[in-house]
């Protein structure tokens, strides 16, 4: 089977794959930018080559006030479609195999450090992660509005880590003039970088498994994409070996396509019996 | 069940077409070319 580290080298490559940033010093701007990233990925750093989905859509919110019908419908639907073609084509399998973040994220889990394994409530980790992406997604960039009539980004001005990390720093460091407009936000955003890089090397995917409101919105997917975990019930021999592998400790098989799981596969490969498979969700897509 | 995801995938075939057809790249493309202030962290 194809090494899972492999696709994500390659696909945070493709995400952040202009290199003509290190001879102009600024941001991409050619045509891939009218294109969502599947993961997260600030369309910000200097070598991204698509749009964030996240940042676009809240882009989206804090200027409705503004838009003609015509853009509002337009722009509406089309972040939308990203948001569906995703979410059904691929839902979690983004996060567990695509995202350029969830890549750093493992990479910081692999340094040789104390781990620990703590779990936040189920449903208060859920509501949190509702919370944000009610709150700071949508809601606050839609109700709260300057004098012209546009909102703030509020999660990639006050908590993205991504946006820190790709926009802040590589952009500092590439532009230095930048360098008069750090003021308390900037102090804060890097709190809360170095909070997540460090809850990330002791806990794996810290932030994709309690924060990220990306992952959350792909989650839904989980059980209504085309493609599905299936367990075969007549060949589980409920060894729970796949309980042991799963990297956020899911109570497989009854968790199989929960909104957490990250579709590693590691449960998969796993099984003994080859019981867990992946099949098309046939059931809700009437293939017979 | 059925009908949900039935309902999401013309809602995903229709938002296509309607964002292609007005240009909604448009936005996205005039929002992610431009240095954003707010995903730095800057003020």
């Amino acid at each position: 089977m194809i090494k899972r580290k492999w696709i994500q080298l390659i696909s945070t490559l493709i995400h952040n794959g202009y290199p003509g940033f290190l001879i102009t010093h600024n941001i991409y701007s050619g045509m891939l930018k009218n294109f969502c990233a599947p993961g997260l990925n600030c369309h910000s750093c200097p070598a991204s080559l698509f749009a964030c989905p996240l940042g676009i859509l809240q882009s989206f919110l804090i200027s409705i006030r503004n838009l003609p019908w015509h853009i509002l419908i337009g722009t509406f639907s089309y972040i939308i479609s990203f948001f569906l073609i995703f979410g059904l084509l691929l839902g979690r399998f983004i996060c567990g195999w695509l995202c350029p973040f969830g890549f750093f994220q493992e990479l910081l889990y692999k340094i040789p450090f104390f781990k620990i394994t703590f779990f936040l409530p189920y449903q208060a980790e859920k509501i949190f992660k509702i919370f944000l992406l009610l709150f700071f997604v949508i809601i606050l960039p839609v109700s709260i509005s300057d004098e012209l009539g546009y909102g703030i980004l509020w999660f990639c001005k006050y908590f993205c880590p991504a946006g820190t990390l790709e926009a802040g720093y590589l952009n500092l460091f590439l532009q230095p003039h930048l360098l008069s407009f750090i003021g308390f936000t900037f102090f804060l955003k890097s709190l809360i970088l170095i909070l997540v890089i460090f809850s990330c090397i002791i806990q794996f995917r810290f932030f994709c498994k309690s924060i990220c409101p990306l992952g959350f919105i792909y989650g839904l997917f989980n059980n209504i994409g085309i493609f599905k975990l299936y367990l075969d019930q007549n060949n589980c021999n409920s060894c729970k070996i796949c309980e042991k592998v799963c990297p956020f400790k899911l109570s497989i098989p009854k968790k199989l396509n929960s909104i957490e799981c990250i579709r590693c596969l590691n449960c998969l490969k796993i099984c003994p019996t080859k019981a867990i498979t992946i099949k098309l969700n046939k059931s809700s897509y009437g293939i017979s | 069940m059925k009908k949900i995801i039935f309902s999401l995938l013309i809602l995903t075939f229709l938002g296509l077409f309607l964002g292609v057809f007005l240009k909604g790249y448009d936005f996205i493309y005039s929002r992610s070319v431009v240095l954003c202030l707010s995903c730095m962290g800057l003020e």
